[in-house]
């Protein structure tokens, strides 16, 4: 489990703060935001969500505070820091960098 | 580096609010899910069916909670330290379950510690101070004579040579010394007898011993003459204050003025010592050892005895071997060169042996394992029944705890967890076990240390060892219940009852049979060490002698150089003072102490010929002048008493016990002549004349002893004349007389040292001190046994009863009252003690009938002891036993059968 868990957590995290660094955003739109994005691709249950939410917080890259939703329901939201922005960043260059890695591999052989 | 930061900063956040930060998560999901519920129900949903359905798809809350707690910054260790806390928090409910664990393993682990203690002391680094003990050899040259295997002596003008060759031929030590020992009698300004060591300059050098304050000898080069001296550093604690200007300052020693030098570091004692004597406290240059040393002591060998003659020491060498060479390959060499170096005194070429053995007794790898196997055999077993114990008792508590667990496994706690938290539970026990068994152990090193001089020391090494032992114990008894705790099914273990996860039958037979092992070994030593004791206590109240009004007071003035002439003037103005004391009954002078019972050695043995056949036998022999026979309690049966006319150099008259006049003259003793001599080298040989008849002693193991007195000791090349102890009998109780007797003697030469001043008991109590500890620590032995079996029993019980809680229920709500149900568990526990309790009566008596017979010649049970014994075993029995049975009784049919 832990294995498969450092990739799909790693891009779990990078998708988070992507959407959380468009707009501060609680759990639940966090949710909504992926599967719209991945076209239903990403379905992120609130198990592992939840967990990403607090390693980001934790990291220092995002910062959670309590809110009125849209519907005027209290919600914990999350903005992304100065720390998440860097982080992103970085893990951009990251995923694009492997991404062409990966790419010229399968293109070529 | 800044992520660490955050992270950390986290974890501490968390450890302090963590509540706090826990309630918050709860309100984010259920925000979540009314969200979620609210979007489905914009989406054409009931509310009640969006909401189930927000549910479900969020998966429980604990469930996400538990996800998110599990994937935290270092959630490993924090969820460890909630752990802890939540262990230590259900340990301290179950008071009776808590302590009764650490009690039962603390005692296990002291005694191992204990035992760690021991092996790392004295196996070990026996001699502190010493570099690299195991690669210290000590060179041992014997001979073997008619009277067992002797150093030979060296004369000290053969010495040098004798040395120069040894080190020289030795081409496996890096280098060698040599010391040789005696008592001197140091003024301080008190004066005292001290065992010293006379060394050669390299000797500190030699072993790696740095001096605390100060030099060694060893700038002196080759012979050092001049008078100096290092103290060791009790006697520097004791009389100097460790005033560290002591260097430089004078002390007399043997009568003569010394400078000190250095102070030895603490602990050092030179390396023959043997764990119950003090060792040495005082180095001199070898060189003087003429001049100051005593030459004519019984030396210190054990079972090796020493012969010297004015002129003459037994040398010893010690030396340091070279790197990676082993002492067989000295032994080898030694054996080689022995028989160039020992020159017989007296022409007489005696089979020469070489022994060869390492400071560090551990070197002999033939007998470390052994030694070590044997000393933390009996340790590790009383542990190892500690761990059943406490394995025991937690499975009762696991089946007392089967609904905690199976609601923490509904509630999304993973078996790993819950293993986790049970391991825990048992580590804390352990380390509770570890604080309470340090301070039992360091106890009971300073009751060892009363008997063994060898230091002890709980160190890191000892503490690591408790450590990890403690480890293994907890991981020992704490795993399997743990995992069979852990093991059952949410739905399956909710619903039903535990009956039948207790346990085989065949389990439950192998607890009690151990227990009954328990009850059968704790008997058996309780009665063992009882008997022992109240043995050794009626050998300390010798029939007839009223040994609390008999002071015995010990000189030596041959440590002065006192001259015969000298020492017989003291010793006779000493006799007529003392005398005159008031409260003095009678007071007598002999070469025998007394003190050392009667028992026969070959230093003052004389051989009889009473010239009607072959040689009539050895005798013990002694001196005998003043009151001596009455202040001692032996009636003159015939003939008379010594008179100051009877003093010669070579005694022409004598006084026997009966027992002798028996044994050897056949009862026609009075006016026969003997002939004496010792079995020495060099012996003197005297006809006597046989002029009074005294009543015989009686020995150590009770029969009449044969002894032979002099007007003034028998000339012995072993025992010097100059060795005296008073015998005074009191009117009252003797240890009052003892200031009168060291004013006495400090206004006759206030450089005379007593060599020991006590009453008969006090010393008969000292010199059983070994046996008498050996007695009550088998005794302490039994009782922690007893306390281990009342554990166990309290276990096997207490699960037996949790086991049964239903069909107990079930009796009980079909009418039987509380008392049937008491006896019922009862009867069961008891059956136990009493099936362990004749095995170990039995291991009691057979054990008794032995020790009596090894003692004291005569077989006998001491009924008292033994029944006393059972009595107690029998209350802590029933103490174990009552306590679930009483618990049995209050079960409430009601709330057992509705659990079901």
């Amino acid at each position: 489990m832990a294995d498969r868990k450092d990739v799909v957590q790693g891009t779990l995290d990078l998708l988070v703060l992507r959407i959380i660094a468009a707009e501060p955003m609680h759990g639940w739109g966090v949710i909504q935001r992926l599967r719209y994005l991945t076209e239903d691709v990403f379905q992120v249950t609130p198990g592992s969500l939840f967990p990403a939410l607090r390693r980001l917080e934790e990291n220092g890259w995002a910062s959670g505070y309590w809110d009125l939703s849209e519907n005027n329901r209290k919600a914990r939201y999350y903005a992304i820091t100065k720390a998440g922005q860097k982080q992103l960043a970085r893990e951009k260059q990251h995923w694009k960098s492997i991404t062409t890695a990966v790419g010229k591999v399968l293109e070529g052989a | 580096m800044r992520r660490a930061w955050c992270r950390l900063q986290a974890m501490v956040r968390r450890v302090l609010d963590g509540g706090a930060r826990d309630e918050e998560l709860s309100e984010e999901i259920r925000a979540f899910v009314e969200h979620d519920a609210e979007s489905k129900i914009k989406s054409g949903m009931t509310p009640g069916d969006a909401r189930r359905a927000a549910l479900i798809e969020l998966g429980g809350v604990e469930q996400v909670k538990e996800r998110v707690r599990e994937d935290r910054a270092g959630a490993r260790w924090e969820s460890v330290f909630w752990d802890i806390r939540y262990a230590i928090r259900s340990l301290a409910q179950a008071r009776g379950f808590s302590s009764s664990v650490i009690g039962s393993l603390s005692l296990g682990l002291a005694a191992t510690i204990v035992a760690f203690a021991f092996v790392n002391g004295a196996l070990l680094r026996p001699f502190p101070g010493v570099r690299d003990q195991d690669r210290v050899v000590t060179l041992g040259i014997l001979e073997n004579t008619p009277l067992g295997p002797r150093i030979p002596s060296t004369a000290l003008a053969d010495y040098p040579d004798a040395f120069r060759a040894l080190g020289e031929g030795m081409t496996s030590l890096e280098d060698l010394a040599s010391f040789t020992e005696s008592d001197v009698a140091v003024t301080l300004p008190q004066p005292r007898s001290l065992p010293a060591a006379f060394v050669s300059p390299n000797y500190f050098e030699v072993l790696g011993v740095r001096p605390e304050i100060g030099r060694t000898f060893a700038p002196e080069k080759g012979r050092v003459e001049s008078a100096v001296a290092i103290i060791g550093h009790a006697l520097w604690t004791r009389e100097f204050g460790r005033d560290p200007s002591v260097a430089g300052r004078p002390i007399q020693v043997g009568g003569q003025s010394f400078q000190v030098v250095g102070v030895a570091p603490q602990g050092f004692r030179g390396t023959t010592q043997n764990p119950v004597q003090t060792g040495v406290e005082l180095w001199l240059p070898i060189a003087l050892a003429d001049r100051v040393g005593d030459p004519l002591s019984f030396g210190r060998g054990g079972l090796v005895f020493v012969d010297e003659q004015p002129g003459e020491r037994v040398i010893r060498y010690v030396g340091r071997m070279r790197d990676g060479v082993r002492p067989d390959r000295v032994e080898t060499e030694l054996a080689v060169m022995a028989r160039r170096v020992v020159t017989p005194a007296d022409g007489r070429a005696a089979p020469v042996m070489a022994q060869v053995s390492s400071l560090s007794r551990l070197n002999d790898r033939t007998d470390a394992g052994q030694i070590v196997a044997i000393i933390l055999s009996i340790p590790l077993l009383v542990l190892v029944i500690a761990c059943v114990n406490a394995a025991n008792l937690f499975l009762v508590r696991a089946s007392r705890r089967r609904r905690e667990m199976v609601v923490r496994l509904a509630l999304g706690a993973s078996r790993l967890r819950l293993v986790r938290q049970l391991v825990i539970e048992s580590l804390v026990l352990a380390i509770g076990a570890v604080v309470l068994a340090l301070p039992l152990a360091w106890w009971g090193l300073q009751w060892v240390a009363a008997f063994m001089t060898i230091p002890m020391p709980l160190d890191g090494t000892v503490a690591a060892g408790a450590l990890v032992t403690a480890f293994l114990t907890a991981l020992g008894f704490g795993l399997v219940p743990a995992l069979q705790a852990a093991g059952q099914h949410p739905s399956a273990a909710l619903g039903t009852s535990p009956a039948g996860s207790g346990g085989t039958r065949s389990e439950s037979r192998g607890r009690r049979a151990l227990v009954a092992g328990q009850v059968a070994l704790s008997l058996g030593l309780l009665a063992t060490g009882f008997q022992l004791t109240s043995a050794l206590e009626s050998l300390a109240e010798p029939p007839g002698t009223a040994p609390d009004r008999l002071l015995l007071a010990s000189f030596n003035l041959a440590q002065l150089r006192f001259s015969s002439a000298e020492s017989d003037a003291f010793h006779a103005s000493l006799l007529e003072r003392i005398s005159r004391l008031p409260g003095v009954e009678a007071a007598g002078l002999s070469s025998r102490n007394l003190g050392g019972s009667w028992t026969f050695d070959p230093a003052n043995a004389v051989v009889l010929d009473a010239g009607d056949g072959p040689v009539g036998g050895f005798a013990v022999s002694g001196s005998a002048s003043g009151d001596y026979f009455k202040a001692v309690g032996l009636d003159l049966v015939q003939g008379r008493e010594f008179v100051e006319a009877d003093r010669r150099e070579l005694p022409d008259v004598a006084i026997v016990t009966q027992r002798l006049a028996s044994q050897i003259l056949k009862d026609v003793a009075l006016g026969r002549s003997l002939r004496v001599s010792t079995p020495f080298r060099g012996a003197a040989k005297a006809d006597v004349r046989i002029v009074g008849i005294v009543e015989s002693p009686v020995g150590l193991s009770g029969e009449e002893v044969a002894a032979i007195f002099f007007p003034s000791p028998f000339p012995s090349p072993i025992q010097r004349g100059t060795a005296r102890t008073l015998h005074v009998r009191s009117e009252g109780p003797a240890a009052t007389l003892a200031p009168a007797i060291r004013d006495l003697v400090a206004q006759l030469d206030p450089r005379v040292p007593i060599l020991e001043l006590a009453t008969l008991d006090q010393k008969i109590r000292a010199d059983f001190l070994q046996q008498r500890m050996l007695a009550r620590g088998a005794a302490l032995l039994g009782i922690v046994a007893l306390l281990l079996a009342s554990v166990g029993l309290y276990g096997v019980t207490s699960y037996s009863v949790a086991m049964r809680g239903r069909e107990i229920a079930v009796r009980m709500a079909l009418g039987a009252r509380a008392d049937i149900i008491v006896a019922m568990v009862l009867r069961q526990a008891l059956a136990v003690a009493v099936i362990g309790s004749v095995l170990g009566g039995l291991v009691a008596i057979v054990a008794g009938l032995l020790i009596q017979a090894e003692v004291f010649g005569v077989a006998g049970i001491d009924v008292a002891t033994l029944g006393g014994s059972a009595v107690l075993l029998a209350v802590a029995m029933l103490l174990a036993s009552i306590l679930p049975a009483w618990r049995a009784a209050r079960l409430d049919p009601n709330a057992v059968l509705r659990e079901e």
